[in-house]
């Protein structure tokens, strides 16, 4: 099992290298660092992010040359900008050296807000591990109770609603639901119930006491649970029935083993060990997976993190936060395949 | 052995599955038939395809059909006329600068569903050809693909779509030029989500072609193509459209999340995520009525599409539906 | 062994099994009957889809809701079916047991053997998790599995085949049943390792006197163990017998034609000696008059073969037959002269290969003699 660990984790170094390669040449293929600076009068502001951001080797000063009438005239691009004297820093380097400073720990801080990276990414981790975390308890209780339901009582009525409603779940866009859950959650019920705030809350998370907590919670966790949710319900739903269908299970019956034990515990200990797996990458991309629900209730997170950086071109924080969610998307992925062979005695001893 | 027994009905769709294989006239026609009986028992499917006609005729012939003119002359009369909650005059209501919502639900229906179809056609192309070459071929084209797709699912798809859109809308591109965001939309979902249908053909080819008629195919001299498009493709066009599909619903989904944000369309263009990016600031007013056409006609169709999904996959393939 | 030596433990009558479907009911058991008492062993035969296996599930309660069962199982003179659900769990396992074919399919994969082992002892008796356990290693002890203490914590998948299915068996004998149902118990097996299953089989038999149904498609099986031998082909039962009689005085063509393709075992190589021709019908919809027509070299047709079902009829003491040709068909003699050896052969109990063929178990592995055991 050590050495099994040991192995996969050896085998997710290559890969988040060379995702942070891609990232990095997306980055500076989609965006550009000085664009923000395009109001901006101080021409020498963009030579100092340029250097700030190892754009450039050093400073340099636009290239001026003289005129038919002896001033000294700025050179300037077809596009008006002035041009630089003195040469780029080719991608590659570019690179080398962010990883550099990476491993130092001393990224370009924030553009926007001039505080450093990892203290913007750490404080906006905050808020969406809290999401994730009641987002994913929320969603699995109710998928594996709907999902084992299901199964068991196959085309039951209940069957055929969890059924229906995993439907529609699954066809309902998460920002739509978001807007909605503010308007009738949030909105509709203070209105019509004529409370001084609101039963749900529609913005953040910042609360005292563990009530006000949860009525913060309720509406973005909704929001970002409704495609999990259903996603894992159909999942459980089928696992369940593959292993209800499985020899072993009319074993445990002809041993004489009451219903509840057959199912919960020779059923659901099998039917369990693909949705923690599939549960595990979920979980992974949700941290860089999270910007819709944020973004429509101003909780202070990775996604909205992500929304203001890209409003505002702050490639500072760009950067590492596309390397921050894949790392996580890449970790969750080796703690699927590290559950999977903790909970499957087969996988275990291979 | 009790499954023998109770499901005799398999023993019908065991032959027509022995003789897929075949693809004289004959067989695909018998098996053509047979599908199309199987679909019209889906009622829901068969329904959603309906629907689905429905809207998309009805956004072809948007301005013959919608009430009112997409973009009426800003004057006093139309400016009265603004945040008139729906009523017999304009079904939807009017927005802020008094344009009719039905007339532009009708509008972006037309860039929403032709961004899902366009999408759904260009990556089903691109992953059924890249796909076949990567499952019958095998070896490092095979193992690129692999890795490849792996590494576009460490980023989310919604950071890497509002980024492209964003930081390319406004640039001179090498070999595109300038695009219209509509376009560039188009080609980047296309560039996400063809990897999900080059990894289902890739692996219904590796189980094919070990098949004996794809020997027998070899065997009597054809050529690779040949053997893809004319003895393999033919077997596997069931999940292929069943994926074509759901990406239609993927791809309108994620337009509008996109331009939701403010990173995709932008105006004047005119898709359901626009017009709800519009509404958004209208949540709590009387006005919040904007934020319900435009979502109810995203979830409607995206409804429809997955149910089409699914009444094809069943009628592809009847033992899928049976959990 | 014409008169029965004791009252039935279990009797059958008239057992009816459908499935509805979108198509129609699939009738998988039409009106079956039987007997079964104690110490005694019946053997159940056909072909996959006879509606064997669909019988011994309707015993044993364990049929999906949607099957229609009608008719009685009479176990000690009480109708099961028509017991609540509480009162046969009960009786599952405790009373009447069953063995299950492919044992690495029918063992929990994430639990321990011991584990499941231990769970059969407790579901029906009140003893300490200690005490369970350590009878479940004397029930593997039984089986004949080496060093059960160790083999105890081990996982089915850690199991060799042959050991797989002795831990079925161990399961099924955990609280002495009166009844032991074993469905095609050494299918998955290879002939070395059946030989011994089967061995196991026996001698737990002898221990336990328990009715035994044996259920298989294999009549080389049934030669070696059972008393009476019960032959179905498409729900119905065809032909009941005792089991000299059914090897050489069979009155059905179908049993004939299961003869006929009895693989032959010398050694480990085997082979059909002559193959029943076409398809096992449909269920749904069954061919009219015999089911067995279509398939029958004896068949009279057009003509009452095809218009009436023959009735299961006693044409001899103990032996029915649903054939209207019956009485006329040749002797077994006659048709197959070659047989009678092969089946003296079976009859001597040595179904297996020569001895000097690799064994999967390895020598550590091999029955214990039956006095040493337990």
């Amino acid at each position: 099992m050590v050495t099994f660990v040991i192995r996969r984790v050896a085998l997710s170094i290559p890969v988040l290298l060379v995702a942070s390669v891609l990232v990095f040449l997306f980055v500076r293929a989609t965006t550009d660092p000085l664009a923000r600076l395009a109001q901006v009068n101080d021409p020498n502001a963009k030579t100092r992010l340029a250097l700030q951001i190892g754009l450039q080797e050093e400073p340099c000063r636009p290239v001026v040359t003289t005129g038919p009438d002896g001033n000294a005239i700025e050179a300037k691009t077809p596009g008006g900008q002035p041009v630089l004297g003195c040469k780029k820093v080719p991608v590659a380097t570019q690179y080398a050296r962010y990883m550099g400073d990476l491993a130092r720990r001393e990224l370009p801080a924030s553009q926007l807000t001039g505080r450093p990276v990892s203290q913007e990414l750490r404080q906006a981790l905050g808020s969406t591990i809290q999401l994730i975390f009641w987002g994913v308890l929320v969603a699995a209780a109710i998928a594996i109770a709907c999902g084992v339901y299901s199964a068991v009582r196959q085309y039951s009525l209940l069957d055929y609603a969890f059924t229906g409603l995993t439907f529609v779940a699954l066809a309902m866009p998460p920002f739509w639901f978001g807007l909605m859950a503010i308007q009738f959650g949030s909105v509709y019920l203070r209105d019509r119930f004529n409370l001084d705030d609101p039963l749900f809350y529609s913005i953040g998370i910042e609360s005292d006491g563990p009530l006000s907590y949860a009525r913060h919670l309720a509406l973005p966790v909704a929001t970002l649970g409704v495609q999990i949710i259903a996603s894992w319900t159909r999942f459980q739903r089928s696992s369940m029935l593959d292993v209800m269908n499985a020899d072993y299970i009319r074993t445990a019956k002809a041993k004489g083993l009451s219903r509840a034990k057959v199912v919960l515990k020779h059923g659901l200990r099998n039917g369990l060990i693909p949705l923690v797996t599939v549960m595990a990458i979920d979980i992974g991309s949700l941290f860089g997976g999270l910007i819709i629900t944020e973004q429509i209730f101003s909780i202070p997170g990775m996604g909205r993190l992500f929304f203001t950086s890209l409003q505002n071109g702050d490639v500072n924080v760009l950067l590492p936060w596309l390397l921050l969610s894949a790392t996580f998307v890449i970790l969750f992925n080796l703690l699927a395949d590290v559950l999977y062979g903790a909970l499957d005695p087969r996988i275990r001893v291979s | 052995m009790t499954q023998l027994e109770t499901q005799p009905a398999s023993i019908e769709t065991g032959a027509t599955a022995e003789a897929a294989p075949d693809i004289g006239g004959l067989a695909v026609r018998s098996q053509w038939r047979l599908f199309l009986r199987r679909f019209l028992r889906h009622r829901p499917a068969v329904l959603a395809l309906l629907v689905l006609l429905g809207l998309y005729v009805a956004v072809l012939f948007a301005k013959q059909i919608s009430p009112y003119p997409i973009t009426p002359e800003l004057n006093a009369e139309t400016l009265a006329d603004s945040y008139k909650p729906p009523n017999a005059k304009h079904w939807f209501g009017t927005d802020e600068n008094g344009r009719d919502v039905l007339t532009r639900v009708i509008h972006a229906g037309r860039v929403s569903l032709n961004v899902g179809l366009f999408v759904a056609l260009i990556s089903g192309v691109v992953g059924v050809a890249i796909g076949s070459i990567a499952g019958f071929f095998g070896g490092v084209l095979d193992q690129v693909l692999m890795r490849t797709t792996d590494l576009f699912l460490l980023v989310p798809s919604v950071a890497i779509l509002s980024m492209s859109q964003q930081g390319l809308s406004t640039k001179e591109l090498p070999v595109f030029g300038r695009i219209s965001p509509t376009v560039l939309m188009i080609l980047i979902l296309s560039l996400l989500f063809w990897m999900q249908m080059a990894r289902v053909v890739r692996g219904l080819i590796l189980s094919l072609k070990e098949k004996e008629f794809v020997d027998a195919a070899r065997a009597s001299g054809a050529s690779s193509f040949r053997i893809i498009t004319r003895h393999i493709l033919p077997n596997i066009i069931g999940p292929i459209a069943v994926n074509i599909t759901l990406v239609v619903g993927l791809a309108i989904v994620a337009e509008s999340t996109v331009s939701f944000l403010g990173f995709g369309l932008k105006p004047p263009a005119v898709s359901w995520g626009t017009m709800l990016n519009n509404g958004e600031s209208t949540i709590g007013t009387p006005n919040a009525y904007l934020i319900y056409f435009p979502g109810l006609a995203l979830l409607l169709t995206v409804l429809c599409v997955n149910f089409l999904g699914d009444g094809l996959r069943d009628a592809f393939d009847p033992q899928s539906g049976k959990n | 062994m014409a008169e029965r030596l004791s009252e039935p433990i279990l009797s059958v009558r008239d057992l009816h099994v459908s499935f509805p479907t979108d198509d129609g009911a699939v009738l998988a058991v039409d009106g079956v009957s039987f007997d079964v008492g104690e110490n005694e062993v019946l053997g159940v035969v056909g072909e996959s889809g006879s509606g064997k296996s669909v019988t011994s599930l309707a015993i044993m309660g364990l049929l999906p809701k949607r099957a229609v069962v009608t008719g009685e199982v009479l176990f000690r003179g009480v109708d099961l079916l028509t017991l609540r659900e509480r009162e046969r769990q009960e009786l599952r396992g405790g009373r009447i047991a069953m063995v299950f074919q492919d044992a690495l399919a029918a063992l929990n994969p994430v639990f321990t053997v011991g584990h499941q082992l231990a769970e059969a002892v407790r579901a029906h008796n009140e003893v300490s998790r200690q005490e369970a356990k350590s009878r479940s290693v004397e029930l593997l002890d039984i089986v004949g599995i080496p060093n059960p203490k160790a083999r105890h914590d081990q996982y089915p998948h850690e199991f060799s085949g042959g050991m797989r299915q002795r831990a079925m068996i161990a399961m099924a004998i955990a609280n002495d049943p009166d009844v032991l149902i074993a469905d095609e118990p050494t299918t998955a097996l290879d002939v070395t390792i059946q030989a011994q299953v089967l061995e196991v089989f026996e001698r737990i038999q002898e221990r336990t006197r328990s009715a035994v149904i044996l259920i298989t498609h294999d009549l080389g099986v049934v030669a070696g163990m059972a008393d009476h031998v019960l032959v179905m082909y498409a729900g119905r039962a065809v032909e009941v017998a005792e089991v000299d009689d059914i090897f050489y005085d069979s009155k059905h063509p179908y049993t004939r034609g299961l003869l006929g393709s009895l693989p032959r075992v010398d050694g480990v190589e085997t082979r059909r000696l002559v193959r029943i021709k076409g398809q096992p019908p449909s269920l749904l919809h069954p061919p009219p008059g015999c089911a067995f027509h279509p398939r029958c070299d004896h068949a009279d047709l057009p003509g009452s073969c095809n218009e009436d079902r023959p009735e299961l009829a006693e044409i001899a003491p103990g032996h029915r037959s649903a054939c209207h040709f019956a009485a006329r068909l040749p002797t077994v003699e006659a048709a197959d002269a070659e047989f009678a050896p092969l089946v003296d052969h079976l009859n001597a109990g040595s179904v297996v290969g020569p001895p000097s063929g690799p064994t999967e178990l390895g020598p550590v592995d091999t029955l214990r003699p039956p006095g040493e055991a337990g």
